[in-house]
């Protein structure tokens, strides 16, 4: 498997709640060690009884497969499945759940349906149920999973899931919400576009497209007047730590060694920064950002090597 | 009978008067919605003489010894007796439960409307109507009853009232009660001379029937302060008559705020509370018209005291909750300096709610400064005071700011100095244009302050009207169909009368059609004698002109040439669009079956043709935005857009397409009328991030960092997901004006949200003078 860039530094909840530095620097520490993760991942649209719906689901996701691809040098890191059989499906995922990787990310799109005995994942033929997915995810070997259902009633296995390492992601907040769901047509625009990457490091978390992703949805009914009728749930935590795709420039780079070596290099700078955020409250106003300024242009005159390095342009990172 | 709800509504407010200590031989005032008077004087012929005895004591303020006289009564066997005692001294529980055992087996109409004065004077106007209807089922001519329905529907629908008063004195010319009413009524229309009238007849028939005087006296006062006259003559011989009778004073007040000088009648209420300080009501409105005054502390203060004597005001609870509301919303000054920067010409107190606070507040501003400075010129008048501007995002507490009460259909109203109005945020997107309402209203405050409020309201609104169409940030001349079917059908008034459509609306809709005939007309003055002539015109009402008086004096013409001459203006100006009316609306019809054949040739001809009769049509049906849907749908962009243009410079302000001209303007490359539409666009809907933005980032390119710093202040009060943008733009404005410290400060804000923004890093670099 090729590597996975997985840190985020600007804005992890946990990071800044670190009080006491030699705490902070070991969590970034162990951080740290998730840069160069390996990835394995599964992408499945499912069927969508209508060819408008087929072909939303199948292009995006292509496009979820295409933005966790650029995570890996490896081609065969992240398969996209278009409407397989349960057996099929169920195969890929046990697979994927036996690669010895630090992260293994499963992507469900399409409709689903929920009722008094299970949730159900609509595919040709059978359809998977919650105890074909908690059955299949019992096994997996990475470290960090995440499990993202964008489909309608995908709240209903949100508490079946959830489990330690294992961050969970519904378009809906319970098997009622039955409507067809927005959340993949957002969350593909997340993975491809560079809107969601507040931090502009060209490194897309887990938390970056949740955050665009929900807010995308929310604007969405408010703009249409329409009554929300889905209800976005994440649970679990380090979704800042878990990388998702890498943008722009930083993308077609992956095979770069120099590219590499800076990123390792502007990672010991993200990790400072995080640590100094953290400190935030503790410190006296125009100490911090003196501190807060001497590390942004450090981390200024790093990124400006990287880019050379790269062939960053304006229009790699909307900025 | 009451339905049980019904008096369980009651009998909760009863419960809550005892818990605030409401104290005996309390009236409480009937005042809702600002109506003039407060009857608390029993009139009825029919009342029980062993009251009219302890009622004798009351009215010449001997309030111990009517308290006992009272008292002796609510021991007595006859509930209806003991229940108009209890009424007498303020313990409405008892009455109410004394009333509900004398109604038990009775018809007597009597004492159904006694019991509906209970409630009326526990604020609950339709279930006194209820009752007073009771009672006239019963008895249909019973006087009593026909007079408390009149007087409960007077709070509400005064022409109702009005005319009923009128069918009554038709019958009993001498009746006390109906004759005050009417009076009180007629005042509120300023019709001084039928309200003089009506109190001479009312001091007769209270003499004769051995009837106190008070209130007639507290009329008469009314009547005088409407003249411009002093009043102590009835004020001296009521207090003759009753030296704690704060309402001689309390119910003229009224007639001050309806001519709007507010600080006279604070002046009033403080007079009627000192000497009578348990009268609620006069606390209450001395509260609220404190408040118009911005003196927020002794209006809470009032309000408290207002409260605590009668609990069940709604008018009380909901403006002490604004007040409290007042206390969270963000105050700002600004000083406003002529075109030299030298000199201040104006003050302004800015009260924003604080989360709609960082996003309008830069727009307001920049629209009270170029208001003021406009206006001063143009009215020459300097503000004397500062102006205190309101901006409201909940609809109701704009409502209570304007008259105690929720649920008001006003975008925007101006006391004195003071103006409250919606914010955008208020009402859906596009709902009104809020720009223009504030233009609006600050042109009312120059036209009101000019002249101390001794304006017509016809010329006041014209004026407004006017500097809307002629000065103000949307200069569309649209006239309602309404309006143009008023000219049609020769329903405008003459501008002597002209008051008549705001204040006594003949027909449905008329109010509107007068706003649009006053503006017409002050458009017709400044464009025959110029707009100094307006000017003259308000000098002269500032000295207590008529409307003919002040019109002749500016323009030289009296009345009648000048309807004449108004009418020959109307017709030449918009003669084609009202001789057409009929067939524009054939047309639409057409149009509306062309959509419905999916026709688009005939769609497109007839666009053309309602655009062609009527251009200044840009609102709700308009056909600009047809003919540029048709245009753009053919693949005509440039068409389509100059369409759309031609749309917004006359006055077109649909958000929606305003937010979608400004992203087809920019990809054709045409900036300059995308900033144009951008700006536009602001003052309709001002919470467009893309749009700020956009601007921003433009007028930073162009050199403007005032109006750049604008756009990025406006964009950061949005609170976006992303502030690092709008912290970035902010840092190049400091930066482009030379100020490093702050461009450091916002840049480093910028940075620490999204460390790897290369437009900022590149600026902070550069700061560090390090851009290697």
């Amino acid at each position: 498997m090729g590597d996975a860039l997985a840190v985020e530094t600007a804005l992890m909840p946990a990071q800044r709640s670190c009080l006491v530095l030699s705490v902070c620097v070991a969590l970034l520490s162990a951080l740290a060690g998730v840069a160069r993760a390996d990835v394995r991942a599964i992408v499945v649209s499912g069927v969508g009884g209508d060819p408008e719906y087929t072909e939303a689901f199948t292009q995006q996701a292509d496009q979820i497969g295409e933005g966790l691809s650029s995570l890996s040098q490896d081609a065969s890191a992240v398969d996209v499945l278009h409407a397989p059989d349960r057996d099929t499906m169920l195969a890929a995922v046990a697979e994927a759940a036996d690669a010895d990787v630090d992260l293994m990310v499963l992507v469900l799109i399409g409709h689903g349906s929920n009722d008094s005995r299970s949730f159900r994942f609509n595919l040709p033929g059978p359809d998977p149920t919650t105890d074909d997915l908690v059955g299949v995810l019992a096994n997996v070997k990475a470290r960090q999973q995440a499990v993202i259902v964008a489909s309608s009633a995908s709240g209903a296995l949100l508490d079946t899931l959830a489990q330690p390492g294992r961050i969970v992601v519904t378009a809906t907040r319970s098997g009622a919400e039955t409507n067809l769901v927005r959340f993949p047509r957002f969350f593909a625009e997340a993975m491809t576009g560079t809107d969601a990457d507040l931090d502009r490091n060209e490194i897309l978390t887990l938390a970056e497209a949740w955050r665009y992703t929900t807010s995308a949805v929310s604007e969405y009914y408010e703009s249409e007047s329409l009554l929300a009728s889905e209800h976005p749930e994440l649970r679990g935590d380090g979704s800042e730590r878990v990388a998702l795709a890498r943008l722009g420039s930083l993308a077609a780079s992956t095979d770069n060694p120099v590219v590499l070596e800076l990123l390792d290099q502007r990672l010991e700078l993200e990790t400072a920064f995080a640590v100094l955020r953290s400190r935030k409250s503790s410190l006296e106003r125009g100490d911090y950002y003196d501190q807060l300024e001497t590390l942004l242009l450090q981390i200024a005159r790093l990124q400006l090597e990287i880019d050379e390095e790269t062939g960053w342009s304006e229009t790699d990172a909307g900025s | 009978m009451l339905e049980a709800e019904e008096a369980s509504i009651l009998e909760k407010m009863v419960r809550a008067v005892g818990r605030h200590g409401a104290r005996a031989l309390v009236v409480i005032a009937l005042l809702a919605g600002g109506q003039a008077s407060a009857l608390t004087i029993e009139y009825a012929a029919d009342r029980d003489p062993r009251l009219k005895t302890c009622d004798t004591d009351l009215y010449r303020g001997f309030i111990p010894d009517a308290e006992r006289c009272y008292r002796a009564l609510t021991d007595s066997q006859e509930p209806f007796l003991r229940a108009s005692a209890y009424a007498a001294l303020g313990e409405v529980t008892e009455a109410n439960r004394a009333f509900r055992e004398a109604s038990v087996g009775s018809r007597d109409p009597a004492v159904t409307t006694a019991w509906a004065h209970l409630y009326l004077r526990t604020h609950q106007v339709s279930d006194a109507e209820a009752l007073f209807r009771e009672a006239l089922l019963v008895e249909p001519e019973y006087i009593p009853a026909r007079l408390g329905l009149a007087e409960a529907t007077a709070q509400s629908f005064t022409g109702r009232a009005r005319q009923s008063l009128q069918e009554l004195l038709a019958e009993f010319p001498a009746d006390p009660k109906a004759l005050i009413l009417l009076a009180g009524i007629e005042l509120e229309l300023q019709n001084l001379d039928t309200a003089k009238e009506l109190l001479d007849r009312a001091m007769e028939a209270t003499e004769q029937a051995g009837l106190p005087p008070l209130e007639v006296y507290a009329l008469q006062a009314g009547a005088l302060l409407l003249d411009d006259q002093p009043i102590d003559i009835p004020v001296r011989a009521a207090l003759a008559f009753n030296p704690s009778y704060g309402d001689v004073f309390a119910i003229p007040a009224h007639f001050y705020i309806i001519t709007y000088r507010y600080r006279e009648a604070i002046d009033l209420y403080q007079q009627a509370v000192r000497i009578d300080p348990t009268l609620a009501s006069a606390h209450r409105d001395l509260g609220i018209n404190l408040l118009r005054v911005n003196e927020l502390f002794n209006a809470r203060h009032h309000l408290e005291i207002a409260y605590s004597l009668d609990g069940f005001d709604t008018m009380t609870v909901n403006t002490l909750k604004l007040v409290d509301k007042l206390d969270g919303m963000r105050v700002s000054m600004i000083d406003v300096y002529d075109e030299s920067g030298e000199d201040v010409i104006g003050r302004s107190l800015v009260r924003v709610d604080r989360d709609d606070a960082d996003a309008l507040e830069p727009y307001v501003y920049e629209l009270i400064e170029d208001a003021i400075r406009t206006f001063s010129e143009r009215y020459d008048f300097r503000l004397q005071k500062p102006m205190i501007v309101e901006l409201y995002h909940d609809h109701d507490d704009f409502g209570v700011r304007t008259v105690s009460t929720p649920g008001i259909g006003l975008l925007g109203v101006t006391f004195g100095y003071l103006t409250a109005m919606d914010s955008p945020k208020a009402r859906s997107a596009g709902d009104f244009h809020w720009g223009s309402t504030l233009w609006h209203e600050i042109a009312h405050v120059f036209t009101l302050e000019a002249t101390n409020h001794r304006l017509p309201r016809w010329f006041s609104e014209g004026l407004s009207v006017y500097e809307e169409w002629t000065t103000g940030p949307l200069r569309d001349r649209e006239l309602p169909i309404a309006t143009l079917n008023a000219i049609a059908q020769d329903q405008l008034l003459g501008i002597s009368v002209l008051d008549e459509g705001f204040v006594r609306p003949s027909y449905q809709g008329q109010v509107q059609v007068s706003y649009m005939q006053a503006g017409l007309v002050c458009d017709f003055i400044a464009s025959r004698w110029g707009h100094d002539a307006l000017t003259r015109m308000l000098k002269a009402f500032s000295r207590r002109a008529s409307t003919s008086t002040a019109l002749e004096y500016a323009t030289g013409i009296d009345a009648d040439a000048f309807d004449t001459a108004f009418a020959d203006w109307l017709d030449t100006r918009w003669g084609d669009v009202v001789a057409g009316l009929d067939d524009y609306r054939q047309l639409t019809e057409q149009v509306a079956r062309a959509i419905e054949f999916d026709d688009p040739n005939s769609q497109e001809a007839l666009a053309r043709e309602l655009v062609r009769r009527y251009p200044e049509r840009t609102g709700d049906g308009n056909a600009y935005e047809l003919l540029a849907d048709i245009q753009a749908e053919r693949g005509e962009e440039l068409e389509s857009l100059d369409t759309l243009l031609e749309w917004q410079s006359r006055g077109g302000h649909a958000p929606a397409r305003l937010a979608s001209m400004i992203e087809r303007l920019r990809a054709q490359g045409l900036d300059a009328d995308a900033m144009r539409v951008a700006e536009a666009l602001n003052w309709v809907y001002p919470y467009d991030r893309d749009v700020h933005r956009y601007l921003g980032d433009h007028y930073l390119a162009e050199g403007d960092s005032r109006k750049a710093r604008r756009e990025f202040q406006a964009l950061l009060g949005l609170q976006p997901e992303d502030p690092a943008d709008a912290r970035l733009g902010l840092a190049q404005v400091a930066n482009s004006e030379g100020d490093q410290d702050a461009a450091r400060r916002e840049v480093l804000q910028a940075l620490e949200y999204s460390p790897f923004l290369r437009s900022a890093q590149r600026l902070l670099l550069e700061l560090n003078e390090d851009t290697e």
